[in-house]
């Protein structure tokens, strides 16, 4: 602030145009972003449920007839789902009936102690327990992992749009400034001209132009 | 089981004589014993899946009934229970009574009750036939045919002679055969969640 007051006029304003219009927009960047990550965070757990929920129907049988072989072909329609690191189905006794783990992960899946139903983002990953119905009896609990990296991608691309925005912004900003603030700047600069010879050359007989309606008309 | 038991009898009674000789023995003794604990072993897990198998096999009769869907003209209400019947095999069919307890497959109660004639039959939604009661159920089957009830054997060839569902013993494993024709027959529609564990379908086209 020191630096702005010895500034000139015309660059005060300039300056104070920028900074104001540049806060507003980062903070409704910011409030967007949030918003669009909580949401997206709702979606990621609502998707990663309904695979749960496909999951558990179609391995309800493989668990009633205690049938594993059946229970991992389920488990491996997963791949499909390049964010689900692993998986897990456990029966009513809470024992593991048969486990998933995606190709390529640097340490073998292995699944936690069953828990009740219920959702968390833990680390880099969230993970997700549903129990299974079947015909109105519970018939034993999937346990799915999923890795966070599509929110990472999207916080990035919502880093990279937002400094999109203020940098384009921010030039449209400083134009319209630069315009717009000869409209007080103008005024102001001519009377302090008018002054300066008023006060230097004790010449009383200058007249100030009157330019707008405002206070210093 | 009872074979297993047979053969701990001999041991421990040799084992009491051996003792009343001779205490110094007990060593050599309980080294024996576990040595032939440890041959019983294999003898043992072999024997031990006929009551496994049914246990397993009442918990499967159970579990179709959830996969199962019954015309709505063989339930004279909502809440009506499914009634298991059981040809054959006394035994079985408190076991199985101890399976089903109190449970309910959507929202119906399960009944299990022995079946002797074609009358009794008829009452059933799904009917066991065990194993040698075969050629019994032969004169029955004309008796329910057309009539939706789900057929369940443990006999081979069971599903091939018209049954809707056969038991397979395989591996150590119980699996089953479903012939779907049967199941049209009876009008019975089974879910595809329990056809793909099939170890066989028969189906005509």
């Amino acid at each position: 602030m020191r630096l702005l007051r010895d500034a000139p006029i015309k660059r005060k304003l300039t300056t104070i145009t920028m900074l104001t219009s540049s806060v507003a927009l980062l903070v409704a960047c910011l409030a967007f972003a949030a918003y669009e990550l909580v949401v997206f965070r709702q979606e990621m757990v609502a998707g990663l449920s309904s695979t749960a929920a496909m999951v558990g129907d179609n391995s309800s049988s493989a668990l009633a007839f205690r049938d594993p072989a059946s229970a991992r072909q389920t488990l491996e329609s997963l791949d499909a789902h390049s964010h689900i690191v692993g998986a897990a189905l456990y029966d009513t006794d809470g024992q593991v009936f048969s486990t998933y783990g995606r190709a390529r992960l640097t340490e073998p899946f292995k699944p936690p102690v069953v828990q009740p139903d219920g959702h968390r983002f833990e680390g880099n990953y969230l993970e997700l327990f549903r129990g299974i119905d079947l015909a109105g009896e519970h018939a034993g609990t999937v346990y799915i992992q999923a890795d966070l990296n599509e929110l990472y991608a999207r916080l990035r691309r919502y880093a990279f749009i937002v400094m999109l925005v203020m940098i384009a912004a921010s030039l449209v900003a400083l134009f319209l400034a630069r315009r717009l603030q000869a409209t007080i700047s103008g005024p102001i600069s001519h009377l302090a001209g008018v002054a300066h010879v008023v006060a230097t050359q004790k010449n009383y007989s200058v007249r100030a132009m009157k330019q707008d309606e405002d206070e210093l008309g | 089981m009872s074979m297993s038991k047979a053969e701990g009898i001999v041991p421990v009674v040799s084992a009491a004589r051996a003792l009343r000789a001779r205490r110094r023995r007990w060593p050599v003794l309980l080294t024996l014993l576990a040595v032939l604990a440890t041959l019983a072993q294999p003898a043992l897990s072999g024997d031990l899946s006929a009551s496994r198998e049914h246990q397993l096999k009442a918990a499967f009769l159970f579990n179709f009934t959830k996969f199962i869907e019954w015309p709505a003209l063989s339930f004279s209400s909502a809440n009506d229970p499914i009634v298991i019947g059981v040809f054959g095999d006394g035994p079985f069919v408190v076991e199985l009574a101890q399976v089903v307890n109190d449970r309910q497959v959507n929202g119906r109660g399960i009944v299990v009750k022995r079946v002797e004639t074609a009358a009794e039959a008829r009452s059933a939604h799904l009917l066991f036939v065990s194993a040698g009661e075969d050629g019994h159920f032969d004169e029955l089957r004309l008796a329910i045919q057309g009539s939706p009830i789900l057929t369940v054997g443990e006999s081979p060839s069971f599903a091939q002679a018209g049954g809707t569902i056969n038991f397979v013993v395989e591996d150590d494993k119980v699996r089953f055969e479903i012939n779907m024709d049967s199941a049209e027959r009876a009008g019975l529609r089974i879910s595809a969640q329990l056809q793909k564990l099939a170890k066989l379908i028969l189906k005509s086209s």
